[in-house]
C-alpha cells in the first residue's frame, strides 16, 4: 500500500532532533510495557505494522509516536473482540474484571527473553537468486502491507546476501504464514537518487523474493 | 550495555563469531530478547561507514540497545537517512575520512542490524571497562563514528 508511512525519501520533515530523549513523557513508557506485555491473541506484528500504516495521513505525520501505538492496540482489541467500541469511547470495562496479578521482575525478564522469535521457516522451493545476481524491484505497490519501500521499487540492485526462508510480511498482515526467500539487495545511491545520490553510497534492504525479478 | 564490542576490538575469534551469528555471538554474554534472533552486525572501516534506519516503520533492536531515541522513531531520520545520509551524518557531528563509502541498511524485515564502531587510536592497553565506556549508544546506529579515547 502507498501509505504515509513510506516515508525513505520524502523531504521537508526539518532537522533531526539528535539530543532527543526516548522518552518524553510517563504515558509514553506506560505504553511501551502495555504494549509488549499485552497478553491478548492473536497478536502478529505484521498486522501490527499494517493497522500504523492505515492511520490516516495527517494523524500519522503530526502525532507522537506512542500515541499511534495506543491508537493501534485499542484498533486490534476491538477488532479481536476483547473489547467494543462502546467501551472505548466510555473510557471503561463495561464489566471491570480484578487486575491481573502482578509479575515479579524475573518473570517479566523470562518473558521478555521469550519475545525472541525465529522468522526463518523451511524453504519449499530453491532459491531463485544468489548472491552477486542482479535484480530488479516490482515497480507498482501492491495491495495491502508490503516491506518493499516506495523509494526502492523499479530499482536495479545486487544481491549480497540470501538469508533462507523467512516468514513474507505481506502473508503475515493477512494472518497467514508463508515462508518466502529473503534477501539483502544493495542499492547505488545514485541509482536510487540519480540527482542527489554520492555514487560511491549503497542503500542495503531486505527483500523477500516475490518483491524481485531478473532485470 | 555495549560489552560485547569490547572482545570484538580484542579477541579476533569473538569478532568472526560476532560478524557470522550476532544474534548467537551476544549470547555469550546472556543477551537476548525480542529482535536478537537475526541479528547483523556490521563494521566500520576507515573505507566504509554504516547506517542503519528503518524507513517502514521503526524497527531497532531494542532488547540490545534499549529504548530507541526519539530522532531513529523520527518522520526526519526515517526520510532521510537513506536520501541523503551525509547530511544526515552532519547533523550528529559526523565527518567521514576522504574515500569512505556510506552503507545504509534499512531494517525492512526481521533482520536487526548493529554497527561495530571502529577502536579508537590511543586505546591500546585498556581494560575491558575502559574500552566498553567508550562505546556510544549512537556508534552502534551509525550516528556517531569517531569515539574517544578518553578515560
Amino acid at each position: 500500500m502507498d501509505g504515509p508511512h513510506d516515508l525513505g525519501g520524502k523531504e521537508n520533515f526539518g532537522p533531526i532532533e539528535t539530543d532527543s530523549p526516548p522518552f518524553r513523557a510517563d504515558w509514553e513508557r506506560r505504553q511501551w510495557a502495555l504494549s509488549k506485555t499485552m497478553a491478548v491473541t492473536p497478536r502478529h506484528i505484521d498486522w501490527f505494522r499494517h493497522a500504523l500504516e492505515n492511520i490516516p495521513p495527517a494523524v500519522y505525520l503530526s502525532v507522537p509516536y506512542f500515541q499511534k501505538w495506543n491508537a493501534v492496540e485499542f484498533a486490534l482489541e476491538v477488532d479481536n473482540g476483547t473489547f467494543t467500541m462502546d467501551e472505548v469511547t466510555a473510557g471503561k470495562a463495561a464489566a471491570p474484571a480484578a487486575p491481573a496479578a502482578a509479575k515479579s521482575v524475573d518473570a517479566l525478564e523470562a518473558q521478555q527473553r521469550a519475545l525472541n522469535r525465529n522468522f526463518a521457516v523451511p524453504a519449499d522451493t530453491p532459491p531463485a537468486f544468489q548472491p552477486g545476481d542482479t535484480v530488479r524491484t516490482a515497480a507498482r505497490p501492491t495491495a495491502g502491507h508490503t516491506r518493499l519501500p516506495a523509494y526502492a521499487r523499479a530499482a536495479t540492485g545486487i544481491i549480497i546476501a540470501h538469508h533462507g526462508a523467512h516468514l513474507l510480511a505481506d502473508a503475515g498482515a493477512r494472518g497467514q504464514n508463508v515462508g518466502q526467500h529473503l534477501y539483502t539487495v544493495e542499492f547505488g545511491a545514485s541509482d536510487l537518487w540519480p540527482d542527489t545520490g554520492d555514487a560511491a553510497d549503497t542503500v542495503c534492504i531486505d527483500l523477500w523474493e516475490s518483491y524481485l525479478e531478473r532485470p | 550495555m555495549p560489552r560485547s564490542w569490547q572482545p570484538a576490538w580484542t579477541d579476533p575469534a569473538f569478532r568472526d563469531r560476532l560478524l557470522a551469528d550476532a544474534g548467537q555471538a551476544v549470547k555469550e554474554f546472556g543477551f537476548e530478547g525480542h529482535g536478537t534472533e537475526h541479528l547483523k552486525a556490521v563494521e566500520n572501516t576507515p573505507e566504509v561507514h554504516n547506517l542503519v534506519v528503518c524507513t517502514l516503520c521503526s524497527c531497532y533492536p531494542f532488547s540490545i540497545l534499549g529504548m530507541s531515541p526519539i530522532w531513529y522513531r523520527s518522520t526526519a531520520y526515517r526520510a532521510r537517512a537513506v536520501k541523503d545520509p551525509r547530511g544526515v551524518l552532519g547533523e550528529f557531528g559526523v565527518s567521514l575520512p576522504a574515500g569512505c563509502r556510506v552503507r545504509v541498511w534499512d531494517s525492512t524485515a526481521e533482520l536487526r542490524y548493529l554497527v561495530i564502531p571502529e577502536r579508537p587510536a590511543g586505546t591500546e592497553g585498556w581494560s575491558v571497562q575502559d574500552l566498553a565506556a567508550i562505546v556510544t549508544r549512537d556508534s552502534m546506529i551509525g550516528t556517531d563514528r569517531d569515539l574517544k579515547a578518553e578515560r
